[in-house]
């Protein structure tokens, strides 16, 4: 040791100043050198600058000095120095706190000039108390979660399910929801918890313990989360492949998308509905697409979705299987336009043989002569509302020998009705009005092979 | 320019600055030509449009030889050479308006399809047109450098408009090295 | 005249005048050239064109490139533009000025008004949407106030972001402003004509696509849509040259000492938000220019008829639209890492896990894309690779919750109203992260997508991951910015009114979506028992109005107070807080300061994190 070490101390009961000194001097003799008492913060304060010790002594039961205050004011500088808090009550190892970064060491390896050992991690310090809050904070978690999870499912989430896809979709749904209520269990409580219990208490200006991290907890909540989206995502591919699974008996049925309505075709025997019959375990595979812009197939009992594209090799395939009987609708699930909020069709599901029944009864209902198909298209289709067949104007021109005819239109072009100005007319109405006639055609869903049969009846009206 | 003012530590920072900046820009730009690879091979796959090859070699080599005048115009400002940079940077805009004459002036003229027939025009006319635009932005670039050029802007020291310039000639330059494969050499040409 | 002085007023006159000249120029070209003008399909391409002339008609007008065409023309320009000692000091912020603070400032008045404007979209809709059947709107003009709402709300977002960064990114890092001061200033007015366009496409027979703009739907829809295109088109342009502007400043500005883990979290997060803008922006352009364009020039790139593929479409712009939702959230949960460790006391936990994170989910934020699509008809197997990569960002997203409770733990925690909206948004945005993975799991999505359930879950991924923070940090840096602080009793209950509304809303949004309730419609089946639910999101949404409305007070309330705050007012250890407030013109250039620690050591005694170098008093932690 080089020179003495030079001591202030700091308490405002003489006998504390005094019998320290003493008891200094005796002990440790030539090793240290009183520069110094102070009686109070600020007398203290401005004995650091002019006396410079290497320690200062501060009385810990004295409660007229302010520890905080001196301490805080303490560190204000960056000349090197120490300090111990000495107490005459309490007992334990001496330890002397560096100015400028608060590292600590026992005052007999100061004196003797020894290493100092780094500061500890304070989160070490602090574990004891700690792990109790700890243990309150997973308790609540759980019990949190487990109410959450349950109070979930009681709620009945999902519509009733109505078909086998609905299944694996609503056993991982419930997968999701379990671990929806354990993490946000996990956070909410924690923060909940902290905030009451690491408030800041009145008149504390200090601040939080100070620990920067802990690199095996940023790992374990790196890997567990990690595990954890691959293993969904794994359950999740296992779903998707069940909703898709193919049953190679699955009847087809076409079903096409236009602004705003929805129009099946069943193969056999040219049936074409406005509502979609499905018989009831029974998979069906629906191929969807769209005349016109981008809908979306979606019975909610149903569960699964798919888009009805335009064009002709984006035909996509939606496999159902109902398996409750009843009455469902489908709803166009893809923006697609004024009327998307409406453009909705009755889905009926009934027994399989009920359904054979119904198939069989559209099936045989449809005439064999196109002229007499194309009556019945023209009646379910309500074609008289606005085209007469006698020759007298309505809303529309009279179908009388309209089939051959040349019409004005309202650009003032001249055009022949014949089967493409027909086909025309029907599929975008707006397109090319006949002059003297104001009102386009709604949208009217029907087949090719419907617009022909419709033609041939058009032929015989002269 | 602006750079005459400023001290030298400051010109270089400025200097450091703008090359990163014209990176970025560069980098951003690249994206959205990128987007047009993806929608050339997305809509036409294995096809490729029936375009002039004669014409697109001839093309593609004027936009390469453009970029060598436009390198040796940053040279030779760079040395100091005033008369080389003039003569090298009017070259690049002369074949820089030579490509864009024989893109949008000869082979949108020979194209056996139109914009709005079918995937083949969409695709080709909007890779082509894009890139023409920017060859148009960079020739009007080089114009701007050329008349400052003139008037005794640039240095051998400070001369970062002409480095800009150059960086972005290079790059539309290679933004074709791209399209001219995908659209003239990778593919079969569809049947009528 | 003064308002004619006004560099907004000028960008104004100049793009209508713009827009008129260009769409009768196309029309007289039209006229000679025989081809007819009779509707508004005929005068679209003029009107396309004449939107486009505006939008550069303004930033000329606005004086935006004035010192660029300055520089065309040879002519050098100075460095820095103060303000004008002839005109009020308001008038900086309706003008041209290079100041990123008042750039900062001009972007966050941007951001409330668009916010606003949107929010009463919204109200209005709701209104309709409170019992079924349409009682006061059409179904027309309900999908164009729908899809304005959700544009609109992306803008004020994105001009939010932009205030943000623009205000606290140089401050943050020692720099005197941004790289380049001049594209700041020409990022920030552009989005005025865009906000324009889009708002005019109101005037212009509407859009019914939503705002995601899907053809064939948008290449049939009206006029507007063209608006709608031209005005976002622009809006992304000021994203991408703001998020260049700020990746050259934090790699090129920084103070000395201060390294890249040196840095205030914010500026990772600004940082790795910019590296999305600058790059994803380009593909939301491009898409919405190849529909602008096929419904000018009749090329099908999405036309089925004409060999396109509307599936195209889609991926091109969630190419984009993806990665933006992380522009929108990665700011903000940035400013909540860095408000937590200020008012807890303590370090922020894993500051460079947090850091990383910010990287990792930008990153991956590009690979999952098609999450979107899984019911869209691509390819089916493809689905299953981008289900995977959804699922992975919430690793990096839960090291950021983790993190955060790390930070609050075995803090001494206050709540003043900064802090209120910094928990509200942790928790907030929990929701809306912990309803995400049923969207990303194929199977679930298929009865997810298009429903409420998914206006739920966005909501709250969008108030917890910005609207929140933004409000944490208009309340925090206020006194900053004006030299006064907002009213706590105000914003306390600002604060406990928005948010039960708020949740009200989403989570019966949630509800109702999971039984059927599909998304984007205009009018709902009364059978389907719907209606008690929408009138509760309705009435709980003007309650959120309310307290938007108490805070608006708030704001105004404080600006014509005199009471001065002038000091580090919530005792924080980042370099702008040892700065005077208001925050001086040039920042630093009086007072550099030295990064002399790490800027989060709350709680170690005399830690410094910087060091000014003029000799006042060292900043410093309690």
């Amino acid at each position: 040791m080089d020179h003495p070490r030079r001591i202030l101390i700091v308490s405002s009961h003489p006998l504390f100043r005094d019998g320290l000194k003493s008891l200094l001097h005796k002990r440790d003799g030539a090793r240290v050198e009183i520069v110094g008492t102070a009686r109070n913060t600020d007398e203290a304060i401005a004995a650091l600058k002019t006396h410079a010790p290497d320690l200062v002594i501060v009385d810990h039961d004295d409660t007229s000095i302010n520890r905080d205050e001196f301490l805080a004011r303490f560190i204000e500088d960056q000349q090197p120095m120490r300090v111990v808090l000495v107490s005459l009550k309490e007992t334990g190892p001496v330890v002397v706190y560096d100015r400028r970064t608060m590292a600590g060491a026992r005052i007999e390896d100061w004196l003797n000039d020894l290493e100092i050992p780094q500061p500890k991690n304070a989160l070490n310090e602090s574990r004891r108390g700690s792990m109790k809050h700890f243990i309150a904070v997973a308790i609540l978690v759980v019990i949190v979660a487990v109410l959450v999870n349950a109070g979930l499912e009681a709620l009945g989430l999902m519509p009733v399910q109505a078909s086998a896809q609905a299944v694996p979709i609503d056993n991982l749904f419930g997968m999701h929801v379990k671990v929806i209520a354990f993490l946000f269990a996990l956070i909410v409580v924690f923060m909940v918890y902290s905030l009451v219990v690491f408030r800041r208490k009145a008149g504390d200006t200090g601040d939080g313990a100070h620990f920067e991290g802990h690199t095996g907890l940023e790992i374990a909540w790196t890997i567990l989360p990690l595990a954890t989206v691959l293993y969904f995502s794994y359950l999740g591919a296992g779903a998707l492949a069940e909703t898709m699974r193919a049953d190679p008996q699955a009847m087809e049925v076409k079903v096409i998308g236009t602004q705003w309505t929805w129009r099946f075709e069943y193969p056999e025997g040219n049936v074409s509905s406005n509502t979609l019959y499905l018989p009831k375990d029974k998979q069906v595979l629906l191929k969807l697409s769209s005349t016109d812009v981008i809908h979306s197939f979606w019975v909610p009992e149903f569960r699964v979705k798919q888009d009805a594209l335009p064009g002709d090799n984006m035909v996509k395939d939606l496999r159902v299987t109902a398996t409750k009987t009843g009455e469902y609708k489908v709803r166009c699930a893809e923006l697609c336009g004024q009327l998307h909020a409406t453009m909705e069709s009755p889905v009926v599901v009934m027994e399989a043989n009920e359904f054979a029944a119904w198939l069989d009864k559209e099936a045989k209902s449809i005439p064999t002569d196109p002229v007499e198909r194309g009556r019945r298209w023209a009646t379910q289709f309500g074609c008289a509302a606005c085209h007469s067949v006698d020759g007298k104007a309505g809303i529309g021109p009279s179908w009388k020998g309209v089939y051959g005819r040349e019409e004005e239109l309202t650009t003032g072009q001249k055009v022949k009705v014949d089967d493409a100005y027909i086909k025309e007319s029907i599929r975008t109405p707006a397109a090319k009005l006949v002059k003297g006639f104001t009102t386009p055609m709604p949208v009217l869903t029907l087949s090719d092979a419907q617009i022909a049969d419709l033609i041939e009846y058009l032929k015989t009206l002269k | 320019m602006a750079a005459q003012a400023l001290s030298a530590a400051d010109y270089a920072r400025k200097l450091a600055n703008n090359r990163l900046g014209l990176w970025l820009f560069i980098l951003s730009d690249g994206f959205m030509f990128a987007g047009l690879l993806v929608t050339r091979f997305y809509l036409l796959g294995e096809h490729r449009p029936h375009v002039d090859q004669t014409v697109g070699i001839i093309v593609t080599a004027v936009l390469l030889v453009s970029s060598f005048f436009m390198n040796r115009a940053e040279v030779m400002i760079a040395h100091g050479d005033r008369r080389g940079f003039l003569f090298a940077t009017f070259m690049t805009m002369f074949l820089g308006i030579v490509f864009m004459a024989g893109v949008v002036g000869v082979e949108w003229q020979l194209a056996p399809f139109k914009p709005d027939t079918g995937a083949d025009g969409a695709v080709f006319f909007m890779m082509t047109g894009m890139h023409a635009f920017h060859v148009l932005t960079g020739v009007m670039f080089l114009a701007v450098v050329f008349i400052n050029g003139l008037r005794g802007h640039y240095s051998a020291e400070r001369h970062y408009a002409v480095e800009a310039c150059a960086n972005y000639w290079h790059f539309v330059d290679i933004v074709w090295q791209f399209f001219y494969p995908a659209l003239y050499l990778i593919g079969t040409v569809a049947g009528s | 005249m003064r308002i004619l002085s006004l560099g907004f007023t000028r960008g104004v006159i100049a793009q209508i005048i713009g827009s008129a000249l260009g769409t009768a120029l196309i029309v007289a070209i039209r006229a000679i050239l025989g081809m007819p003008n009779n509707d508004l399909r005929d005068i679209e391409p003029a009107a396309v064109f004449g939107g486009f002339v505006g939008g550069i008609a303004f930033m000329l007008g606005v004086g935006s490139m004035d010192d660029w065409i300055k520089w065309m023309r040879g002519i050098a320009t100075p460095e820095y533009h103060g303000p004008d000692p002839n005109k009020p000091r308001w008038q900086r912020y309706f003008d041209v000025d290079y100041d990123h603070k008042v750039i900062g400032v001009q972007y966050g008045v941007t951001s409330v008004l668009l916010f606003l404007l949107a929010g009463t979209f919204a109200l209005i809709f709701r209104t309709e949407l409170a019992a079924a059947g349409m009682q006061f709107l059409s179904p027309d003009l309900y999908n164009t106030l729908m899809g304005l709402h959700g544009i609109v709300m992306i803008a004020a977002i994105l001009t939010g972001v932009g205030a943000m960064s623009n205000y606290l990114v140089p401050l943050m890092i020692g720099a005197n402003d941004m790289a380049f001061p001049r594209l700041n200033a020409f990022a920030f007015w552009v989005n005025v004509p865009g906000a324009l366009l889009v708002v005019s496409s109101l005037f212009l027979g509407g859009f019914d696509t939503g705002w995601t703009g899907y053809p064939p739907l948008s290449a049939r829809a009206p006029l507007g849509m063209q608006m709608f295109f031209i005005g976002v088109y622009l809006v992304g342009l000021s994203s991408i040259l703001g998020s260049l502007n700020i990746i050259v400043t934090v790699l090129k500005m920084r103070a000395p000492g201060m390294t890249m883990f040196r840095m205030p979290i914010f500026v990772w997060a600004a940082f790795a938000t910019s590296l999305i803008g600058l790059t994803a922006t380009q593909m939301i352009g491009l898409s919405f220019l190849m529909v602008l364009i096929q419904r000018v020039f009749g090329m099908g790139f999405f036309d089925p008829t004409k060999g396109g593929n509307v599936v195209l479409f889609q991926h091109l712009f969630w190419f984009y639209s993806h990665p933006a939702v992380y522009v929108f959230i990665l700011p903000g949960l940035g400013i909540v890492s860095e408000l937590l460790p200020v008012f807890a006391r303590k370090p922020l936990f894993g500051y460079k896990w947090i850091a990383m994170s910010s990287l990792a989910i930008a990153l991956v934020g590009f690979f999952v894309w098609a999450h979107h699509m899984f019911t869209a008809g691509m390819e089916e197997y493809l689905r299953v690779p981008f289900m995977y990569a959804t699922l992975l960002v919430a690793v990096p997203t839960g090291v950021k919750f983790f993190s955060w409770v790390g930070t609050l733990w075995q803090g001494k925690i206050i709540t003043p109203t900064p802090m209120l909206f910094t928990l509200g948004a942790i928790v907030v945005f929990l929701f809306g992260g912990l309803t995400g993975p049923p969207n990303g799991t194929v199977a679930t999505d298929l009865h997810l997508h298009d429903t409420y359930w998914i206006v739920g879950h966005f909501h709250n991924t969008m108030f917890g991951g910005f609207v929140y923070p933004f409000f944490a940090a208009i309340y925090y840096w206020f006194p900053k910015i004006t030299g006064k602080r907002m009213n706590e009793t105000l914003g306390k209950l600002h604060f406990w009114l928005m948010t039960p509304s708020f949740w009200a809303v989403t989570w019966v949004q949630m509800f109702i979506g999971l039984r059927g309730m599909r998304r984007r419609i205009a009018d709902y089946d009364p059978t389907q028992g719907f209606e008690p639910a929408q009138l509760l999101i309705t009435i709980a949404a003007f309650l959120i109005a309310l307290s938007v409305l108490i805070f608006l007070i708030n704001l105004v309330r404080t600006m014509r107070s005199s009471e001065r705050v002038t000091d580090n007012v919530w005792n924080s250890r980042s370099p702008e807080w040892q700065l005077p407030s208001p925050a001086p013109d040039h920042n630093y250039a009086d007072r550099p300061f030295v990064v002399v620690g790490e800027p989060y050591d709350y709680g170690l005694p005399g830690s410094t994190y910087v060091a000014m170098q003029t000799g006042t008093a060292s900043a410093r932690a309690e």
